[in-house]
Order: C-alpha cells, then sequence, then structure tokens
C-alpha cells in the first residue's frame, strides 16, 4: 500500500508544513555532521525517492529501542521511522497479525530481494537450537538467516542487536548473540544503547535513504556522527571532573552542586554515544545531568562491568575472580602475597643458610 | 680468603634507565591509582571548579610521564644492541637452553638445590621477569596506555595507531581495567625485585644492590663466571 509514495507525500498527508519539514532537515543534515548545503540534499532525497522497504524484525528484547521513537518528543522524528520508511513488518506496529503479517515480511522479502533493509530490535538466542525465541513458530536465528540473504543491508538497533545486552550478560543462559556474531556477510550498521536516542534512529535513515549507502562508522560498525566521541568529553559535569570535585554520595553537599558522578559509577569515560551533545527527549536533558551517573548503556558488556557489585561502582572487576572484588583489591591482595611470600623465603634462606653453613663449613 | 675480581657490568645508559624507569612506574603509579580512584579530597567545600584542576592536573603528569617513560623503554631497547654483553638477554624464552638454565636457577630458589648458577648479568628467573613485566609489560601499558588517551579523539591519529587495542580488548572499559592491573602486576614486580636483590646482596655478596649505582659487580676468583 503506498509503496510509491514519498516521505514528503506521507508528512504532507499529515498536515506537516513545509517549514517544519525542512528543520527536520536541517536538524537532521547538523547532527549527522554534515555542511548546511547538505540538508537540501536531504530535504530533496525525501521528497522524492521512495521510501525504503524494510521489514523490521523484534527478536529477544523489550522493545525499549521502539519505544524510544514512538515517544519522541520531536514529532517527524516518530514519524520518520514510521513513514520514511515502508514499515512492511514490524510485529509492535503493524496492523496485521498472525499469518497475515507473516505473509507481508514474506512478500515485501520477495518482492524487494536485494533492496530491503532488515532492521533487527533484539539478540538472537543460540543456545538449544533457538528455541528461547520463536515467532510463528520459527526461531529468531532461523528468520535472521534467511532475511539477510536477501536485504541490502542490516540495521542492528539498539544494545540487544549489537552487543547482547542484558541476555547475553553473564551467565548468558540462553546462549543469546547479536547479530554481527552470526551475519557476517552483508554491511551491518551498529546503532547500540538502551535505548538508543530517537534522533540517532532516524538519523541513520535519513542518512540511508539520502545518499543510498550507511553512514561512516567507526571500528564497531557504530554511525561516527554518533558514537565518534565519549559522553565524558561532552559532559556537562565535565568541569567538575578535571577539578577534582566528585559526588561521593548521592544526597551530599557536591550531589546538590552538581559535580562530576564518576565516583558514583559514572561510565561516562567508557561510553560512545550522542546522550551528551544531542540529549533525550528533544534536548530536554539525559542521565547525567539529571543526576544519575551514565551506565555505559551502549558498550559492550555494560551489565558485567560493574566489579561484581553494582552499576555505582567505577572500578571494575576482574573476570574470573570472587564476586565484589575489583581491580584495586585484586592488585592490593598480590603486593600483599608479594610481600608475604618475600619474608617467607628470607625466613627459610636464612635458616637453610645457617644449617649449610653448619654442616657444610667449606660450601661457598 | 676469596678473591674478588671488580667488573664493569651495568654501563651508565643501563643505570640511567634502570633509575629513570623506576622514577617514571612510580609517579605513573601514584597518578594513575588517583585517576582511577580520586579519593583524595584537598577539601570540599572551599574549591571551585574554575580555579581547582586537580584530576586535570594528575592526568596531565601522568600523560607526560607516560611518554617519557616510553621514550626511555625505547633508548633502552637501543642500548640492548649497542651496549655491552650484560645489556641484552643472550638467551629467551623461546630458547630450550633457557628453561634448562631456568630449571635450575628456580631449583635454588626452592631450596632443592644448594649451589646457585653464578650469573653476573641477569639470571634466567629474573629474565622471565624482566621479559613479561618490564618488555612485554611496558609494551602492553603503553598501548593500552595510548589507547585510552586516543579515546579524546577517536578518529585522531592516536585513534588510528591505538584505536585497535580498544577493539581487541572489546570495549573501553576494559582497556581501563587490565592497564590498572598492569599496573598492580609492575609493584608486585618492585616487591619481588628488591626482595630478590637483596637477597644476592646478602647472600651472594657480589655487589648487586651496589652495582646499580657503580656499575660494578664482584665476582670470586675461583669461579667460573
Ligand atoms: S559525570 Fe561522568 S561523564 Fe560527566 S564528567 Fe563526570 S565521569 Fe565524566
Amino acid at each position: 500500500m503506498a509503496r510509491e509514495e514519498t516521505f514528503y507525500g506521507v508528512l504532507e498527508r499529515r498536515g506537516v508544513s513545509r517549514r517544519d519539514f525542512l528543520k527536520f532537515c536541517t536538524v537532521m543534515a547538523a547532527s549527522l555532521g554534515l555542511s548546511s548545503s547538505s540538508a537540501a540534499t536531504i530535504a530533496e532525497a525525501l521528497e522524492t525517492k521512495r521510501r525504503l522497504p524494510v521489514i523490521w524484525r523484534h527478536f529477544q528484547e523489550c522493545t525499549c529501542c521502539t519505544e524510544s521513537f514512538i515517544r519522541t518528543a520531536h514529532p517527524i522524528a516518530g514519524d520518520i521511522v514510521l513513514n520514511m520508511i515502508s514499515l512492511d513488518y514490524d510485529e509492535t506496529l503493524m496492523a496485521a497479525a498472525g499469518h497475515h503479517a507473516e505473509a507481508a515480511a514474506k512478500q515485501s522479502m520477495e518482492e524487494n530481494r536485494g533492496n530491503y533493509i532488515l532492521a533487527v530490535e533484539g539478540a538472537i538466542p543460540t543456545g538449544d537450537d533457538g528455541i528461547y525465541c520463536c515467532i510463528g513458530g520459527r526461531s529468531a536465528l532461523e528468520m535472521l538467516q534467511e532475511e539477510a540473504k536477501g536485504a541490502k543491508a542490516i540495521i542492528a538497533w539498539g544494545s540487544c542487536a549489537v552487543n547482547g545486552c542484558v541476555q547475553a550478560a553473564k551467565p548468558n543462559p540462553t546462549g543469546s548473540v547479536p547479530v554481527q556474531a552470526i551475519i557476517k556477510d552483508k554491511p551491518i550498521i551498529n546503532v547500540p544503547g538502551c535505548p538508543p536516542i530517537a534522533e540517532v534512529m532516524a538519523g541513520v535513515i535519513t542518512h540511508i535513504l539520502t545518499f543510498d549507502r550507511l553512514p561512516d562508522v567507526d571500528n564497531e560498525g557504530r554511525p561516527k556522527a554518533f558514537y565518534g566521541h565519549r559522553i565524558h568529553d561532552k559532559c556537562n559535569r565535565r568541569a567538575y571532573f578535571d577539578a577534582g570535585m566528585f559526588v561521593q554520595n548521592f544526597d551530599d553537599e557536591g550531589a546538590r552542586q552538581g559535580w562530576c558522578l564518576y565516583k558514583m559509577g559514572c561510565k561516562g569515560p567508557n561510553t560512545y554515544n550522542a546522550c551528551s551533545n544531542l540529549q533525550w527527549n528533544g534536548g530536554v536533558s539525559y542521565p547525567i545531568r539529571s543526576g544519575h551517573p551514565c551506565i555505559g548503556c551502549s558498550e559492550k558488556g555494560f551489565w558485567d562491568n560493574n566489579g561484581g557489585q553494582s552499576m555505582y561502582t567505577h572500578l571494575s572487576g576482574v573476570p574470573g575472580m570472587q564476586i565484589g572484588m575489583n581491580v584495586d583489591t585484586i592488585g592490593v591482595m598480590a603486593v600483599g602475597a608479594a610481600v608475604a611470600g618475600a619474608a617467607a623465603h628470607a625466613t627459610i634462606s636464612a635458616v637453610t643458610k645457617k644449617v649449610g653453613e653448619s654442616s657444610e663449613p667449606n660450601d661457598k | 680468603m676469596k678473591l674478588f675480581k671488580r667488573v664493569y657490568v651495568w654501563q651508565f645508559p643501563v643505570r640511567m634507565y634502570h633509575w629513570l624507569n623506576a622514577l617514571f612506574v612510580m609517579i605513573l603509579f601514584v597518578t594513575g591509582i588517583y585517576i582511577g580512584r580520586p579519593e583524595l579530597r584537598l577539601s570540599v567545600i572551599t574549591m571551585d571548579a574554575t580555579t581547582a584542576f586537580i584530576m586535570g592536573k594528575f592526568f596531565t603528569v601522568h600523560m607526560l610521564v607516560g611518554y617519557l617513560f616510553v621514550a626511555n623503554f625505547i633508548y633502552r631497547v637501543y642500548w640492548a644492541y649497542a651496549g655491552n654483553q650484560y645489556a641484552r638477554s643472550h638467551r629467551w624464552p623461546w630458547q630450550k637452553q633457557y628453561w634448562l638454565d631456568f630449571r635450575d636457577t628456580l631449583l635454588h630458589y626452592l631450596f632443592l638445590k644448594k649451589q646457585e648458577p653464578h650469573y653476573l648479568g641477569h639470571n634466567p628467573l629474573a629474565n622471565l621477569a624482566y621479559f613479561f613485566v618490564v618488555i612485554l609489560g611496558s609494551g602492553f601499558m603503553a598501548f593500552s596506555g595510548f589507547a585510552m588517551y586516543s579515546e579524546l579523539h577517536p578518529d585522531g591519529m592516536t585513534g588510528h595507531l591505538f584505536g585497535w587495542v580498544i577493539q581487541v580488548m572489546g570495549a573501553s572499559f576494559y582497556v581501563h581495567m587490565w592497564h590498572r592491573l598492569g599496573a598492580w602486576v609492575f609493584m608486585v614486580f618492585v616487591v619481588i625485585h628488591l626482595y630478590m636483590s637483596l637477597r644476592h646482596e646478602l647472600f651472594v655478596r657480589d655487589g648487586t644492590m651496589s652495582s646499580i649505582v657503580s656499575g660494578y659487580k664482584y665476582e670470586a676468583q675461583d669461579k667460573k663466571g
């Protein structure tokens, strides 16, 4: 239905003004790190190009990615994912259900072979033949492999699809893995975050639609425009970090004054995401600004990065060591053991030397 | 009475490397501990973020000394080629003879063998520690350190040179963890190193302790070196 319709056509029909549309194009150009003249390119693409056929799969996930963009404060950013693309299958948002839904996915797959985008939200359980996530009687693993074959590219939405997120946290009972662990022969664009920011999701799609290629990505396949910097380097509390002024407790003076949350377990120094510049809900705020340390939700293994204690400790645990031991505990123990070992060795050396001297006076 | 021969073992560049390295490692350790765990709080209320720059200073010193540490290390690698026979290892852990020598020395330190095999340079036990901690360890600390440094601007030159380290280790968080664990390994090394040289000084009486200042060790004449 309306497959040939352009994105702008859809917006027009919904009564979005030309002015708002152009504003949106400018915002997108800016957040993608493009020059201001490319706003016109974006506008043109959205006006003339056919919408992208997309099959959107939900595997092992909580739907927070979908929630993120359907609840965005920015009206067009929300519309984007729904209208800029021709969403041929998305069980959360589509009207059809059951066999009809699966038939729609199949139809789109065949009609657009080699042209559609496969968007995956959620991790894929591989344990016990993937029975932990089945839709319409087929396992997530099977569906992903089949649908990836004809896809032009894959977008991995959210931390689940990018690095496994909570499903893959220790001990990972369902053997859950991210998309990139299974699909090796297709371009995959990773958009991590739990969830990713709506504007980031919209930006990725805008880029693909406008330029017919995937945005520039870093070593880990994340779009550089959004994941090119750490939270820490754009954080509004950064001055307090450099000053050495840290919140020690959530109810101390520092917390009231808005000091750095490093010691409260802030993972901003380890987290690549756009929260500290784009912010959430149309630029209202983001966790650190609201007084909560960053938990590093877009980083690999963030559930396990906690020194075995809680998300509120910033020193990491050491793999294979007892829970609750962070690097420093282990370090101090190791140095202590070395001192004790040296003392013991010294004692034995002294004793054996004495014995040796009295029994064999000619030794040495 | 035994006769001792005075042998010039550690040339000046080797001694200089040793002491500079000791100094740099201690500075790096102290500043690094603060950076990961800023317990120092000069004052809670009177500080002002516009003038205070405590973490920033620790950070700057850590980076600066990090560069010096690497430069010193590179100089030492050069001296391994340019220096005298004691300035380099003759045997490496991938050679069989190395492990045969190692076994003898280890047995002595486990009190299973009376006679300590004598080496004027480093003994095989020490060599192993130097190989893993000083050579590989310094390299590891430098690479992981620069990888973290590059996080300020992942798209820059440092990012291109060292960004792969983050990927190899999985995520930024793990790089920080391994770097910190590495720092503790250095401290364990320092303890054992001090003990071993002190013990050697007392038991073998070859001037081990003073040799790292003067360069001279003493070798008993009736023994083969
Ligand atoms: S609050 Fe977190 S991200 Fe912000 S400066 Fe402190 S450590 Fe960095």
